[in-house]
């Protein structure tokens, strides 16, 4: 489209690779990228593919803060990275990294939007010149004189955006800066990134997981493996492309149904050729896909009597998610035989005023000036309203729910409305509660939390606030050793849980060597091996890719088959959508719902409530069922099609 | 205990008379209280001072978590009191104590009213390095962060079933293992994440970065440090014409043991 002679492209690679001064790999072998002006690129790739690394070159910390073997150029608006420090750089490139609190370091907003413009000496015009556009670009004017650690994780990473735009720079990096966003916060980021390309004509490079999230936007995709530069292509011809599929890349559910759905179709072909063709006919628009799925409805229908689809009208209402339907019987009987639950909620409510009061007792002196305080609170409520909103407002407010074995049940709601914090009630990390919880018919006020840790196991995002052993097998070892259990069984439980997740090669291995994906995993055993009735997950599929995101599910139902009960906090809708047996909303601090997730999520006032967009699939459907309004109107996935007509058969 | 402290020591946004001032002002404040505080040599007086001192912090608007903070440091008040009430009397024992709690009160308004940025700022402005000053800024910044990240690790650890007051006092001290260790490691991590971050945004390219907002002193500055300087000028003469026995305080004497 433009010719590479006349304008300066912003970056260019040339045999550009890099090996660590650490290690002895290649991180990036023989790069030849060129990156032009005011486009929206995605950098793709399994994790541990060199996506990172390349952002590090891209800005300039390599080779300025990482140092190693560098090969090759990387020239950014013609500037060769080796010339330039990354702090001359960022005039040009302008990097916004995966942990927003990480990148904030001022006490003020404000300050955070100056710190740049200050270090690289501007007058003060032109520093108030260029923040107030930073500001009107992303719309934080009512954030200006907050704390950045006070803010939510969209909120600061609006703050990370800006305080780099007000350098003004032509390029932006992202790396995986959504991963830690609810769906709807990551989708009000993608708009102002896409905005800050169309109107100020930025070139834009992030990477992400979750392709769902960028899809949409992005203009070309880059795709890298194992430090090679696998594909560089308009987003259209890429997805209709082997490449991305192969890779295990955490691609929309759907275009991953079509993509299978083609080669179960035609099995018998196996000429190469063909099976390029087979690829190049996936479906990726929208008119495209609805073409596509009309298709398969006729031809389907075709196949089927229409009495028996009047009949199956009521399917779904007592239907299991897809992927326990495959494993057979076992679960199904387990979660319809609900005698007795093995945890009992009533009436939980919790505040944090409420556990500082009762810590507080005991001195005079500070409660004289509470009550002193209090009673100007009260005069002065009306001026300070937000301030006494966020403090007073009580976390949980009487909730009542009961939990069975068998079990999946998701958790959603938007952040801060309480999830995290009713999960921390239940197993007593949070004390102060009122109202009781009964596990397995004992109120857990008279328990330890030693004792309920062995019934209840929680799992948390983070793996790195857990792990501190030598080796993977200490760590096990750690969480047994409270356990009454012999030095033989202890041994058996270690060699199981590892070799259930698939992780026994690790065995005699540092935690702290392996790939977030690979701790995570060594963070789930710790909690499995001491296997407890209840699972807790705490957002599982965070920055996980397709493959760790099916085991997982393979590991719950499994888990599931045995007995327990799972639960799980979740803004991943598709991933609920396969595995929940039930879906309980949470939205300030209390339960709002709690049913079927065929029912919840067709809900599309209580998805926004919790800050989920519906999935994909239900506006193609509502589509569908306008031409055939013989098919069931609870349908939420394609699976969930595709099972419905099979059981017609 | 040692969460409070911290609580105490850390910048809280609020808009008190105190936050107002220059960080300068009340690095002198500091100065003067603290000779204020050294020089009145009796115990009465010196209780009269720190009643006047927390009736002015009350009065600010500072007060509950800033004395919750410093009783928390009772161990301290305790061993100063019998260390000094054996070694020597019990009125200095007493005078001593009431020494380190006013020392504490001023510092920790120092820190509760000072943001962090300003007090860099300052010590820039007076001429210290740019790295020593953000520096220090930095790690104020990061200590919510931190404290958060503490009570993330004890929940982690505590639902794989460790009990971190479990046994004699050495196996709590080893208890505190699985705390400390992913704490250091996640420090570390973030310090390169930090460091990068600056890295890409600039820093430490001037020696001496401009100010987007430049301190200045205000009138109010200058009133509060004239008052401040004339009580303490007017203490320390009242303190050596009673040491001459030229004017006798009504008050001394009468209760000193």
């Amino acid at each position: 489209m433009i010719s590479t002679s006349t304008i300066l492209n912003p970056i260019e690679c040339q045999d550009f690779s890099f090996i660590y001064k650490t290690s002895k790999q290649l991180a990036l072998n023989k790069i030849n990228i060129i990156i032009e002006p005011k486009k929206f690129y995605l950098l793709a790739g399994p994790t541990g593919s060199g996506k990172t690394s390349l952002i590090r070159a891209i800005n300039g910390l390599i080779p300025h803060f990482y140092h190693g073997r560098f090969f090759g150029y990387v020239k950014i608006k013609g500037i060769d990275s080796i010339d330039s420090s990354p702090a001359q750089l960022s005039k040009h490139v302008g990097t916004v990294f995966q942990n927003p609190e990480n990148q904030l370091f001022s006490m003020s907003v404000e300050r955070e939007l100056t710190f740049a413009l200050e270090n690289l000496g501007y007058s003060r015009q032109h520093i108030s010149a260029q923040i107030n556009k930073a500001i009107k670009l992303t719309k934080i004017e009512n954030l200006l004189n907050r704390s950045p650690y006070e803010l939510s994780g969209g909120e600061q990473q609006r703050v990370a955006i800006a305080s780099i735009l007000a350098l003004n720079p032509e390029i932006i990096v992202l790396d995986e800066p959504l991963s830690s966003l609810d769906p709807l916060t990551a989708s009000d980021i993608m708009h102002l990134l896409v905005q800050l390309q169309q109107d100020e004509g930025k070139t834009i490079i992030i990477s992400e997981h979750r392709l769902e999230y960028v899809l949409n936007a992005v203009d070309e995709i880059i795709v890298i493996n194992e430090g090679k530069l696998q594909s560089k292509e308009p987003t259209f011809t890429l997805l209709k492309q082997d490449v991305l599929y192969r890779l295990g890349i955490d691609i929309p559910v759907l275009l991953h149904w079509f993509y299978s759905h083609q080669d179960t179709d035609n099995n018998e072909k196996e000429n190469k050729k063909e099976e390029q063709q087979k690829i190049s006919a996936i479906p990726i628009t929208q008119t495209e896909q609805l073409e596509y799925l009309r298709k398969y409805c006729q031809n389907q229908l075709k196949l089927l009597n229409d009495q028996v689809i009047e009949k199956q009208n009521q399917f779904l209402i007592n239907e299991l998610p897809s992927k326990i339907e495959e494993r057979g019987q076992n679960i199904r009987k387990n979660s319809f035989s609900r005698t007795e639950p093995i945890l009992s909620i009533e009436n939980l409510s919790f505040s944090y005023e409420g556990s500082i009061k009762k810590s507080d007792k005991g001195f005079f002196l500070t409660d004289i000036i509470k009550k002193l305080k209090d009673k100007k609170k009260k005069k002065n409520s009306l001026k300070s309203f937000n301030n006494i909103n966020s403090i007073d407002l009580p976390v949980l407010q009487n909730n009542s729910t009961q939990f069975f074995t068998g079990e999946i049940v998701g958790i959603v709601g938007k952040n801060g409305a309480g999830k995290s914090t009713f999960v921390r009630c239940i197993t007593n990390l949070l004390s102060n509660f009122s109202g009781n919880i009964y596990l397995d018919g004992k109120n857990t006020k008279y328990l330890e939390i030693h004792q309920i840790t062995q019934k209840i196991g929680l799992i948390f995002q983070n793996p790195d606030h857990q792990l501190f052993s030598n080796t993977v097998e200490a760590e096990l070892q750690f969480s047994l050793k409270n356990l009454p259990l012999s030095t033989a069984e202890r041994e058996k439980r270690i060699d199981e849980t590892l070799k259930l997740l698939e992780i026994d090669q690790f065995k005699n291995m540092s935690p702290f060597s392996l790939s977030g994906g690979q701790k995570k995993k060594i963070a789930l055993a710790s909690i499995l091996c001491r296997n407890p009735d209840i699972i807790i997950f705490d957002e599982p599929t965070i920055g996980q890719d397709a493959k760790e995101k099916q085991k997982l599910q393979d590991i719950i139902i499994d888990a599931c088959s045995k007995d327990k009960t799972i639960i799980v906090i979740s803004h991943d809708l598709e991933f609920l959508i396969q595995i929940a047996t039930r879906i309980i909303v949470f939205d300030q601090g209390q339960i709002i719902a709690d049913d079927h997730p065929n029912f919840i999520f067709q809900d599309h006032y209580l998805l926004k409530k919790c800050h989920l967009k519906p999935p994909a699939f239900s506006s193609l459907y509502a589509q569908l069922r306008q031409e055939f309004p013989q098919l069931p109107s609870n349908i939420l996935s394609i699976e969930q099609l595709e099972r419905f007509f099979k059981s017609c058969r | 205990m040692s969460l409070k402290i911290t609580q105490t020591f850390n910048f809280m946004k609020k808009t008190t008379f105190f936050h107002s001032l220059d960080p300068r002002t009340k690095g002198l404040i500091i100065l003067l209280y603290g000779t204020l505080v050294m020089v009145v040599g009796d115990l009465l007086s010196l209780l009269m001072v720190t009643m006047f001192a927390i009736s002015i912090m009350i009065l600010s608007g500072l007060g509950t978590k800033l004395i919750e903070g410093i009783q928390s440091l009772w161990l301290i008040y305790l061993l100063i009191f019998i260390i000094n009430s054996y070694m020597q009397s019990l009125n200095l024992a007493f005078i001593l104590i009431l020494r380190f709690f006013n020392f504490m009160m001023v510092f920790a308004v120092f820190f509760q009213t000072t943001m962090p940025e300003d007090l860099s700022q300052s010590l820039i402005q007076i001429h210290i390095p740019y790295n020593m000053a953000f520096t220090l800024s930095l790690a104020f910044r990061f200590i919510p962060t931190m404290a958060q990240e503490t009570e993330n690790i004890i929940e982690a650890q505590k639902s794989r079933g460790h009990q971190f007051n479990k046994g004699g006092l050495f196996q709590q001290a080893r208890n505190f293992f699985p705390l400390l260790i992913p704490l250091i490691i996640g420090s570390i991590r973030r310090a390169f994440h930090v460091a990068e971050a600056l890295e890409t945004r600039g820093f430490g390219v001037l020696k001496k970065p401009t100010f987007y907002r430049k301190l200045q002193m205000k009138r109010k500055d200058w009133l509060v440090l004239s008052c401040l300087t004339l009580i303490v000028v007017i203490v320390i003469v009242l303190e050596i014409l009673q040491k001459q026995n030229q004017i006798s305080i009504p008050w001394k004497y009468n209760l000193s043991i």
